[in-house]
């Protein structure tokens, strides 16, 4: 046991916050309350930390090495530099802070994700030259299937009856498949929640 | 004759030689009369003798006439009658020790006592065999009948009966050792160091009959015993004097040879004043503060040569291991003993005065004498190993170099030369070889410097393990080390062939070919096919149920709108919420606008900018406000379904949100008319699920997500948990055509639905071709 008092807080304040979900008590209330304002005040300090140690420690080290990332690195800190500055002069409410956003930060992972789209295309033309077992079949009639009824390509089957209810039945197999994933995540989760309240497990350690 | 004892060895020499026969060491120049008895074992049995009487002469005397007085008080008819045949046999016997000595030194070259010893146990070998077992049960016999006598009362009688069988022998073997230290004659040095051409021992007397003497005794002590049988104390002392003495004249040949084990068993005892100096002898040598003989006893003054009035050999007394029990046999009777001058032994009576002060005589005599009582230290001390233990020459084995090549070190692998310990690999190894014709010897370190033959082991070139453990290798994984060794030498040089770059560059055509298809098709299908793409026909009912809600929303209640996506997918999520948006923009409902990633709150005001395109009359000045970004993932969502109030104090203008005209009267989520969560993924979506829905009540949870969220969200609608869905570009469209709205905003469908069937037509292509053409691995299974 590396730290009991770290312990004790994680379980009492587990227990607290567990025991409003089922006691209306004001009591609770007023304990638990507090503590999770504290936790969003940590969240937020902890993502300024983060911010600072991204553009003041690690990039300000590859800048000051040699090597092509150095320039990355120093686009980077100046990015911020420029954001932080037209931020703090502007407001985030700001029209013009906001096209940053709109014109800046949306293309460019609009742009990623299109990368990823012929990416997966082109990967998709050797599928069966790869996983050429049952698995891979399988796979491979799923992605063709729901492609094309995702497309929207089939919506002249809605008037035909068989063909609407057979896609239909398609497409609950996706949501059966949802379902037992979020019984296993709720499971999972249930789980971690009562190993961290007994104390058998202490991510808050690492 | 004398011999010259060697001062390096302490072995006897000739009189002639001038250096010795062992050890080669000079010897001191020969003086007639010099030659003293330098065995220290016999100098302390004498000088002990002599002190025990001589340095408390008046206790001495006490204690004989003590020992006197109980021996005629307690001592028995038929011990009497044995202790007189004894000293009858005992003027016998000294008579043919004078007769064997006088022939003795009428014999031409036996002087030398050594050589006579040598004679000695030649013709005790040739010893008729029935009187050897006599002799060897003997030699067994005392020290275990010594302790059973401790016990007294459980030694039957044929046990004590037995030992009694033996008494003669050890009485004259008695009466000769004391016989002989009474005159200090010399004593030989260890059986051990005895050389082989040492001349042999004096044979008995011609009269001497030692089977006549054991049948005798025997007899005469088996009648009178088995009259006398109930005094077990007597009998106890009996036997102790009984079971070792040896007849005089005899020199039995296993003390020739084992003069160690029969020196502890041929002790003799043979009146009660012997048995009183047994006792306190014994207790002497039991004290708790004899620790070490060494420290008490002046080892080394005992090598120095006693000065002797008449040196005589006559009895050549071998060193045993328990002193104190020689010292004991080897006192002469009461008669005989002379008290010698304390100033003539006074190192030792210093030592000894020193040792026996803390008892009393009174204690010596009333405690019965236990061999078993010897402090196991003083047990093993081998009297002999202080003063003068003889270096035995050190076998030289010659080591010549005939020009055979010296044995290589071993070659080991390089993996377990890399496990070697660092400094087995750093130090160079020298192997030394003798030069031609020098000679090793073993156990002695050669100091010289290596020679021109030196072998250097070879410079070991892995890198040695920092741990320095033990490897442990399973034969499994030597098993595939082997084929790892195999494959690493059987595998060809892989060089990249032209065929191979080819390839690549091929790849990276084709890659740039379809990204200019796919740009080639979103064109078009904005552009000139914009108006060709196809609506679905049927209405989800999770679209219908939101579009219904939404209807139902209270206008004096805002809608919380949070937004929980990533700007890269900001192109499905705008068209999925702008027909949603669209229809509470018509409804004039007031909105609160929250981020809780940080670049939502641009996008959701962006949004609703668009939104205001399609309903113009909708001010967003005074109907929307923005709340900003909200950290804390999901402990803040968690917190501000407790209370909004609490957890949402400012907006993004820094205004109290208790203040504000929209938000002035929220406190809790469910104050809200409805909450929308625009969302990408389903884990946003569940956070919002399981911490908002369960404190909302009456107040709707609208989903507007991404389509790769939806058959996770689907459950939580059907389980009621959600009240309305809409989710991906298809759901937007369909909500638009229940709106009947004619804003477009649907021009990139076309170019969605050619994308996705080109994309499926590629995959369904790549898979039958891929079908004919071999594989290329990868797989798992076959």
């Amino acid at each position: 046991m590396k730290s009991p008092i770290a312990l004790a807080v994680a379980v009492i304040s587990g227990l607290i916050v567990l025991l409003g979900y089922f006691i209306p008590s004001p009591m609770l209330a007023d304990i638990r309350t507090p503590m999770l304002d504290w936790a969003v005040i940590l969240s937020g300090v902890a993502g300024l930390v983060a911010i600072i140690h991204l553009v003041f420690g690690v990039h300000s080290d590859r800048v000051k090495k040699e090597g092509a990332r150095q320039w990355f690195s120093l686009v980077v800190i100046l990015c911020f530099l420029l954001t932080l500055v037209a931020g703090l002069f502007l407001e985030p409410t700001s029209p013009i802070f906001q096209k940053v956003v709109t014109y800046i930060q949306t293309p460019i992972e609009s742009s990623l994700l299109a990368i990823l789209a012929v990416t997966l295309s082109f990967s998709s033309l050797k599928l069966l030259q790869r996983q050429r077992n049952w698995m891979g079949i399988v796979f491979f009639v799923t992605v063709i299937l729901f492609l094309v009824i995702n497309s929207g390509l089939l919506s002249f089957t809605d008037r035909i009856p068989i063909l609407r209810d057979f896609l239909s039945g398609l497409q609950l197999i996706p949501t059966a498949g949802a379902r037992g994933i979020v019984l296993g995540v709720a499971l999972g989760s249930l789980a971690t929640g009562i190993r961290i309240l007994i104390g058998a497990e202490r991510p808050y350690e690492n | 004759m004398e011999n010259r004892l060697c001062p390096i060895c302490s072995r006897q020499n000739n009189p002639q030689d001038t250096h010795c026969w062992f050890c080669n060491a000079e010897l001191p120049p020969y003086t007639p009369g010099e030659d003293q008895p330098t065995d220290w074992l016999e100098e302390l049995k004498n000088t002990d003798l002599n002190l025990e009487v001589s340095s408390s002469p008046i206790e001495n005397n006490q204690d004989q006439n003590r020992s006197e007085k109980e021996s005629e008080e307690f001592t028995p008819n038929w011990l009497q009658k044995i202790r007189s045949r004894e000293a009858s046999d005992r003027e016998e016997k000294k008579a043919n020790e004078e007769r064997y000595w006088a022939e003795k030194r009428s014999k031409e070259g036996l002087p030398d006592w050594l050589r006579s010893l040598n004679e000695d146990a030649n013709e005790l070998n040739s010893i008729p065999e029935e009187t050897k077992p006599d002799v060897e049960p003997e030699k067994e016999q005392p020290i275990e009948s010594l302790k059973s006598d401790e016990g007294g009362n459980s030694i039957k009688a044929d046990d004590w009966l037995d030992s009694l069988k033996t008494w003669q022998e050890p009485a004259e073997e008695k009466t000769e050792i004391s016989s002989s230290q009474t005159e200090n004659t010399p004593v030989a040095s260890s059986p051990e160091e005895v050389p082989e051409d040492s001349q042999p021992l004096s044979e008995p007397g011609e009269d001497f009959d030692l089977n006549k003497i054991f049948l005798l005794s025997e007899e005469k002590s088996n009648q009178e015993l088995s009259s006398n049988l109930p005094v077990e104390e007597e009998k106890k002392d009996e036997l102790i004097e009984d079971q070792t003495i040896l007849p005089e004249g005899f020199n039995p040949l296993d003390q020739l040879f084992e003069p160690i084990e029969d020196a502890a068993k041929s002790d003799v005892v043979t009146t009660e004043k012997e048995i009183a100096d047994i006792e306190s002898s014994k207790t002497l040598d039991s004290s708790p503060f004899l620790k070490n003989l060494d420290d008490v006893l002046p080892f080394d003054e005992f090598d120095q040569p006693l000065e002797q009035k008449e040196p005589e050999p006559k009895v050549e007394f071998e060193p045993e291991p328990n002193a104190n029990l020689r010292e004991i046999s080897s006192e002469p009777s009461p008669e005989e003993i002379t008290p010698l001058p304390v100033g003539e032994v006074k190192p030792f009576a210093v030592d000894m005065e020193k040792v026996a002060s803390p008892f009393t005589p009174e204690e010596t005599i009333t405690e019965p004498f236990k061999l078993d009582d010897l402090p196991e230290w003083l047990a093993d001390i081998k009297p002999g190993e202080k003063p003068s233990t003889p270096v035995k020459p050190k076998v030289r084995r010659p080591v010549v170099d005939d020009g055979t090549p010296m044995p290589e070190k071993g070659k080991l692998p390089v993996w377990l030369d890399a496990r070697r310990p660092v400094e087995a690999v750093d130090l160079p190894i020298a192997i030394e070889r003798p030069k031609p014709g020098e000679i090793a010897v073993e156990g002695e370190e050669v100091s010289k410097i290596p020679s021109e033959s030196a072998i250097v082991a070879p410079a070991i070139t892995g890198t040695p393990s920092e741990l320095g453990e033990g490897l442990r290798v399973s034969n499994r994984q030597k098993t595939n080390a082997a084929l790892l060794s195999v494959i690493a030498t059987s595998v060809e040089p892989v060089e990249v062939s032209a065929g191979a770059t080819v390839k690549i560059g091929n790849q990276s055509v084709w890659r740039s070919l379809l990204a200019v298809v796919f740009l080639l098709i979103a064109v078009l299908g904005g552009t000139i096919l914009k108006d060709y793409y196809l609506q679905p026909e049927l209405f989800p009912e999770e679209v219908v149920h939101t579009f219904t809600l939404v209807n139902t929303i209270p206008l004096d209640k805002p809608v919380l709108i949070a937004g929980d996506f990533e700007a890269g997918f900001a192109g499905e999520i705008r068209l999925t919420f702008q027909p949603v948006l669209e229809h509470m923009m018509r409804r004039d409902l007031n909105f609160a606008l929250m981020a809780i990633n940080p670049v939502d709150s641009a996008l959701l005001e962006n949004q609703i900018t668009n939104g205001m395109t399609a309903v113009p009359s909708f001010d967003s000045a005074s109907k929307v406000v923005d709340l900003g970004y909200f950290p804390g993932g999901a402990i803040a969502i968690q917190n501000m379904g407790n209370s909004f109030s609490n957890a949402v104090r400012l907006t993004a203008d820094l205004v109290d949100t208790s203040t504000h005209e929209i938000t002035k009267n929220v406190h809790l989520l469910s104050d809200f008319g409805a909450i929308v969560v625009v969302t990408d993924k389903s884990e946003n979506a569940r956070v919002w699920i399981e911490q908002i829905q369960p404190g909302l009540g009456e107040t709707p949870l609208l989903l507007v997500t991404s389509a790769q969220a939806s058959p996770l969200i689907i459950p939580y609608y059907k389980s009621g948990q959600v009240d309305g869905l809409v989710s991906g570009m298809p759901g937007g469209m369909i909500y638009q055509k229940i709106l009947g709205s004619n804003t477009g905003g649907f021009e990139s469908a076309t170019s969605m639905q050619l994308t996705l069937g080109l994309m499926a037509s590629l995959v369904l292509i790549g898979g039958f071709v891929s079908l004919v053409l071999p594989k290329t691995g990868g797989g798992k299974r076959q």
